[in-house]
């Protein structure tokens, strides 16, 4: 499969443009059923999950050899898996999944029982299916030789479907948020309860601020038209649960993903949890501790922004989007400096009928980005500039 | 004997000279009786006598100036004994500017129908304003028919930009021109070749190919200004853009259905030769409220160019049907924009008759309504055993009820607070909903319980109703004239008839009653109000509007 | 989605003066009593994630299934008030119908024939408020509670038979309360009268009957409007609807068939979910099992269950594949509807469709055949027949079989 780059002209004026070189590296044909999640675990590892509960990890190889087969294959979600997360110090990998479970995983163990894993036994989607009589045959099946691992603990606090999951910064709090409206910090290591509270409607995102104190969540009741849909965005006090601050007075549709920097001074939501026509992919920017808008990132994802990223160097936001982009924003002054665009064929064609990205992943030395791709692939860019 | 003379001579020349010479001979309304009364005959129906003045009186005012005749319109015309009335009053009428305005309403309302999308509710009915505005002055300039429909697809005069604002999408946009224009029903074959009809996918998506380069966007402006005088919009078209058509074949390296472009194809028509689109061009960027540059060849212009010309199959005959159906009731082909196979044409004779006099006439839109109204067809009567709201036969005169805005303006006129004042109002957001859409999507009236609810106790009909700013009510509760002919303006102003003697009788017995208070808090407070007799004189307007004779146009 | 929204060809000629029917067949119905309460789920409700799930296929999507109060019989678990009715179901799995798009699909649904066919077609609240209609009461036989159904009208039944049309909550608009003292509105009424009548002596054209029927309805309907104030019931009642305009619009329709209307209908909209299906789909199995379920309850308690049809419907299903946009799409040819109530046996599937759910494996019902059902179980001949002038139309089309399995007694 080609991909297509088309770097935009970067803002910035004197210096050469930062991560103009920014380039596929890899791209992992995963083709079993919608690739849902990423994570980098250190600079040399990519995990990423689908919908179908599986979790493979890929080992990068040194530059220049050939894209690799996974490794490792982490057996336990019965559900699809929505988000991934790995502890700051590297060593955990958290998955959350609508099988009501958490699931933590040792994420630099190699070893482990012998299988396999067949990478392209999901089915070619069609556009109208009136037409399709049948499932077309299967193509004959790829397998990968990987090393299956069970998780070494599991949080089972929640009783519905786990789409809110973040890490205190320290790693020892655990913050999840579910369709049953509740949120719960507990502990990584012990899974004991420390706090629970109830919002307004589904947890779709959350995040805790690094000084621990407000956890904001980005909330949603969807429906077919946005009008009837309900989209919430709320701080809330991380020890009372008290809310803080509500943002959610117009919003233009569900927010996807909300985070805040690694530094506190910047929150930042995407909107897009519904496809919709038209410039649908709103970013912003809020203020980390009242809520209030500071500004909006222009031109927006078409569609719908599914994830956003800030870069470990606290200068840039990476978002993506249902629109097959993945665009880097400069946080001083909310200009897009960049966009990969991995369009199918003519970008501009990438329409209704074109699969979406759903997550991106930053290695922690900021230098690689991996993206969630449904077209049946995980994509690894390198962010470096092409003089280093 | 003169006349067989002239027609004798004429048939020798029509032998000699091309056709439109010949057309002029027989004036269409002649036509029209004679296919007419034939088909009664043929169907061996009684013909039906001519309306009586009131009725034709009312019919007409309706039909070509969207309101009913004031009391003195009505007064004068009944008055008159010129054996010509009938036929100076229409002339009269298609001089007045508010025929245009009337065939404005009538063209957008079937053309954008009442609730789609940016027309619908309070400010979309100013969206319909401005194009309304637009197409009234097209009418009153009696632009020619083919010149107004492609100004409508070209969209660049202000304010005829409303049809693809509303229809923003290609599917949509080939729908409503196939629909409208062409008269033809196309949107089930995008999705299959149709069961029935000859239009196979690639004729819809041959179609499509016209449209899809065009797009349509509204100008930025102040809500505070467009929420009162509606929104604008310009339309343009892009200089690439194909319509793709997907296979069943899936393409091996996308593992998707492979899509090929198709090629605009005019309906029954040939392929469209156009040049080669520049390699490598690249659509500019646009910004908000802004269209692409005119491109260099127009597949929108190709198109307005086959549907106006004179050798088009589906243009003279859907407009004539159109025409037909609006003053007659029922087009020959009914549904009036289903042509079809299964759905022949009544009288098949007659329509081409006016499809043919009409493009000779190169598509005069006056002079077609002119002909129709004056024919003895048009002008028959609303009594007898016929129980059909629109006769396929036209063997009884039509009955369809006033749409909103008739319905609104004509409350005004019969309330004796006159055309100016009818002019202006435009209807509220009640009203729109429940007396918007009073028949259901096969034009046959409802009757629904809310809109009766609406009638009886929303405060729109009896606020009229009450004695009021000078209004008929009010004037009469101050006169000093006797109840009867107090009540002869009732009847005069309302029903555009004189009252029999019977009713007469019943509504003088009905309001002569001393009463010594309004029993209703709001008209005590006029002054009005304080008059005796207020509540009674209220009721009587109110059984005056609401009755059968009121709400319909027959 | 008004019914009709393309113009569907020329009708026949309507003609109710020339209206003949069984009556003694109309009368026999009458007495039986029987209501019927149609949720219509507007857009096409997916039937793999609600009654006929494929768990472990790949069409099986992101619900899963759980057991019901009946062994064998499995549904989404997002419906679990439902489940505990399923007793009470009739699910019918293996619908196979023509048309799946909203216009067409919707009519189809709603009257057992094709938008094709030129003629003016009842729709089922039609018929049944005709055939079971009490004519002694003043409320409306054929009451729509939201519009997003699309009105397709009482056809050749006559205007009498229209339905009145209220919010999507159940709520009529304030001027169904009446604004003058009964004296005055006699006094006018009875002023009208005399007009209309007058005018009626020449004029036989069907709008003006429609007219006058709708003012005598109206009349008769602001004497009953008292019914459709549920808002003290509510409050407690909205704990176990739900708290929404559908679960209100469902308490009111109990509150109608109580009062003994024979028909209505409760819109819930917009499953047409072509993208993101699970996400929106979970939200309206939130508004809808409660209500649906809280329904069941009531009229059980109530014993009106054995005396009142609940039929569960939509235009069509959904397809088993999940497109690129993690949606389904329009589907026809095997989807679900579900019947309860009014003498049904509950507590068993009928037909069922393959592994994935492509096609109907056995026992296809179509449109005709499931508002044959309908009918049957209402009391109503399926083949009941009235003219148009001197053409018979049926109320279902010839070959239209009621499923027997289904209707009791």
């Amino acid at each position: 499969m080609t991909l297509y780059l088309v770097p935009i002209l970067s803002l910035a004026l004197a210096q050469p443009a930062p991560f103009a070189d920014a380039k596929v590296i890899h791209a992992f044909q995963w083709n079993s059923d919608v690739v849902s999640a990423v994570a980098f675990i250190g600079n040399d590892k990519v995990a990423a999950a689908n919908r179908r509960g599986d979790i493979l990890i890929w080992n990068l190889p040194a530059s220049g050899d050939k894209t690799p087969d996974p490794v490792r294959r982490l057996v336990g979600h019965t559900g699809p898996v929505n988000r991934l997360l790995v502890s700051p110090d590297g060593k955990t990998l958290i998955s959350a999944s609508n099988d009501r479970t958490v699931k933590f995983w040792d994420s630099l163990k190699s070893d482990g029982n012998p299988g396999t894993i067949v990478m392209n036994d999901g089915y070619v989607r069609a556009g109208v299916s009136e037409k399709v009589a049948k499932l077309p045959d299967p193509p004959p099946p790829i397998t990968a030789k990987v090393v299956e691992q069970k998780p070494i603990r599991e949080f089972t606090g929640h009783k519905e479907w786990i789409w809110g999951l973040a890490l205190s910064r320290d790693g020892k709090t655990l913050v999840t948020g579910d369709d049953a409206k509740l949120v719960i910090l507990s502990d990584t290591q012990t899974g004991k309860e420390q706090q629970r509270w109830k919002v307004k409607q589904w947890v779709r995102s959350l995040d805790i601020s690094p000084d621990g104190k407000i956890v904001v969540t980005a909330e949603q009741f969807p429906h077919l038209t946005e009008k009837e849909a309900e989209n919430g965005l709320r701080g809330w006090d991380a020890q009372t649960g008290a809310m803080k601050f509500d943002a959610s007075k117009g919003l233009s549709g569900g927010v996807s993903t909300v985070r805040f920097s690694e530094d506190g001074k910047h929150l930042a939501f995407c909107v897009g949890t519904i496809d919709r026509d038209g410039p649908a992919g709103k970013v912003f920017l809020l203020n980390p501790t009242t809520g209030e808008k500071v500004r909006e990132l222009t031109p927006s994802h078409l569609r719908g922004a599914t994830d956003l990223v800030f870069h470990p160097d606290g200068k840039h936001l990476v978002t993506c989007g249902r629109d097959r982009a993945v665009k880097i924003w400069r946080l001083s002054d909310g200009a897009q400096v960049h966009e990969i665009s991995l369009a199918i064929g003519d970008k501009k064609k990438q329409g209704p009928f074109t699969p979406t990205l759903h997550a991106i992943s930053i290695s922690p030395d900021g230098k690689l980005l991996a993206v969630a791709d449904s077209s049946g692939q995980v994509v690894v860019c390198t962010l470096e500039d092409r003089k280093k | 004997m003169l006349g067989n003379r002239i027609a004798m001579i004429s048939l020798a020349i029509g032998l000699l000279v091309p056709a439109f010479v010949h057309a002029q001979d027989v004036p269409l309304r002649d036509i029209i009786d004679r296919e007419i009364k034939a088909g009664w005959r043929k169907e061996k129906l009684s013909a039906p006598g001519t309306s009586t003045d009131t009725v034709f009186l009312r019919r007409l005012y309706l039909d070509l100036v969207g309101m009913i005749p004031t009391y003195d319109e009505t007064t004068a015309f009944l008055k008159d004994a010129d054996p010509k009335k009938r036929e100076k009053l229409i002339d009269k009428l298609l001089a007045d500017p508010r025929y245009a305005r009337q065939q404005a309403q009538v063209f957008d309302l079937a053309m954008l129908t009442r609730n789609h999308n940016l027309v619908g509710g309070t400010v979309g009915y100013r969206n319909r304003g401005r194009f309304r505005e637009w197409l009234a002055t097209q009418f009153a300039a009696n632009e020619p028919y083919d010149r107004i429909a492609a100004k409508i697809l070209q969209a660049e005069e202000d304010g005829s930009q409303l049809f693809f604002a509303v229809y923003n999408n290609t599917d949509e946009m080939v729908t409503s021109v196939s629909r409208f224009f062409l008269g033809t029903q196309i949107q089930c074959a995008k999705c299959h070749d149709h069961p029935y009809e000859p239009w196979t996918q690639k004729d819809y998506h041959g179609m499509s190919g016209f449209f899809v380069r065009t797009m349509a966007v509204e100008v930025p402006g102040k809500p505070e200004i467009t929420n009162q005088k509606g929104k604008q919009y310009r339309v343009g078209e892009k200089t690439v853009g194909e319509a793709l058509f997907s296979l069943e074949k899936i393409d091996p390296k996308t593992k998707k259905k492979e899509t090929i472009p198709i090629p605009p194809k005019f309906l029954l028509g040939d392929v469209l030769k156009e040049p080669e689109t520049p390699k490598g061009f690249a659509e500019p960027k646009l910004k908000p409220g802004e269209v692409p540059p005119k491109p260099a060849f127009s597949r929108r212009t190709k198109f307005i160019d086959w549907m106006t010309a004179k050798e088009n199959p589906f243009f003279a005959k859907a407009i004539a049907n159109r025409v037909w159906a609006q003053f007659m009731g029922r087009g020959f082909v009914h549904p009036v924009d289903d042509f079809n196979a299964q759905n022949p044409p009544s009288n098949p004779e007659l329509l081409k008759a006016i499809e043919k006099e009409l493009v000779a006439h190169k598509f005069d839109y006056k002079w077609l309504v002119r002909e129709i109204v004056n024919s003895q067809a048009y002008q028959i009567e609303d009594v007898g055993k016929v129980t059909d709201a629109m006769p396929r036969f036209y063997e009884r005169a039509r009955i369809r009820p006033l749409i909103v805005e008739e319905l609104i303006a004509s409350l005004h006129i019969a309330t004796g607070l006159g055309v100016e004042s009818a002019l202006k109002k435009e209807p509220s957001p009640d009203l729109l909903k429940y007396l918007g859409e009073p028949a259901d999507g096969q034009g046959r009236f409802q009757g629904s319980l809310s809109e009766h609810l609406f009638l009886h106790n929303g405060d729109q009909f009896r606020g009229m109703c009450r004695p009021n700013k000078g209004n008929l009510p009010e004037h009469l509760l101050m006169s000093n004239e006797p109840w009867e002919a107090k009540v002869e303006k009732m009847f005069l102003s309302v029903l555009s008839r004189p009252a029999t003697s019977e009713e007469r009788e019943r509504f003088v017995k009905y309001l002569n009653v001393d009463e010594k208070n309004a029993k209703d808090a709001k008209s005590a407070k006029t002054p009005a109000g304080q008059l005796p007799g207020v509540q009674r004189m209220e009721d009587a307007m109110w059984v005056l509007v609401s009755c059968s004779e009121f709400r319909f146009n027959r | 989605m008004k019914g009709l929204l393309t113009t569907a060809g020329g009708m026949a000629v309507a003609n109710w003066g020339a209206l003949t029917h069984s009556q003694s067949l109309a009368q026999e119905v009458r007495r039986a009593g029987k209501r019927c309460i149609m949720l219509y789920m507007g857009g096409g409700a997916s039937q793999i994630d609600t009654f006929d799930m494929k768990p472990g296929r790949p069409t099986s999507g992101e619900f899963r299934p759980v057991q019901t109060n009946v062994t064998g019989i499995q549904v989404c678990e997002y419906l679990p008030n439902i489940a505990r009715h399923a007793d009470k179901l009739g699910i019918i799995r293996s619908m196979r119908t023509r048309t799946p798009d909203h216009g067409p699909g919707g009519y189809y649904m709603h009257t057992g024939y094709h938008p094709s066919e030129r003629f003016p077609h009842p729709e089922v609240g039609a018929m049944i408020a005709k055939y079971c209609e009490n004519p002694e009461s003043d409320l409306p036989s054929f009451v729509k509670i939201g519009s997003q159904s699309g009105i397709y009208g009482a056809g050749y039944l006559g205007p009498q038979y229209e339905p009145f049309v209220v919010d999507e909550d159940g709520r009529v608009p304030n001027f169904v309360n009446p604004t003058v003292s009964p004296e005055i509105q006699a006094r006018r009424g009875d002023l009208l009268n005399f007009m209309e009548q007058r005018f009626a002596e020449q004029r036989s054209g069907e709008p003006f009957a429609a007219h006058r029927t709708a003012e005598l309805r109206t009349l008769r309907l602001m004497r009953a409007r008292q019914v459709f104030n549920v808002s003290a019931e509510w409050e407690r009642a909205k704990e176990r609807y739900g708290d929404n305009r559908f679960g209100r619009g469902c308490f009111t329709a109990l509150k109608l068939v109580e009062a003994g209307v024979s028909f209505v209908e409760v819109a819930h909209g917009n499953h047409d979910t072509h993208m993101d299906n699970f996400p929106i789909s979970k939200a309206l199995y939130a508004t809808m099992d409660p209500a649906w379920g809280a329904l069941l309850d009531d009229l059980t308690q109530r014993g009106l269950l054995r005396d009142t049809l609940v039929v569960w419907t939509s235009e069509f299903g959904r397809t088993p594949a999940i497109n690129v946009r993690a949606g389904r799409d329009h589907f026809g040819r095997a989807w679900t509807t579900v019947l309860a109530g009014g003498g049904i046996r509950g507590g068993q599937h009928y037909g069922s469709t393959d592994r994935d759910g492509f096609e109907v494996a056995e026992n296809p019902v179509n449109e005709a055949d499931y508002v044959a059902t309908i009918y049957r179980t209402m009391g109503i001949n399926p083949r009941a027949r009235h003219y148009l002038g001197s053409r018979p139309i049926w109320a279902t089309a010839e070959g239209a079989r009621p499923i027997q399995q289904l209707i009791g007694q």
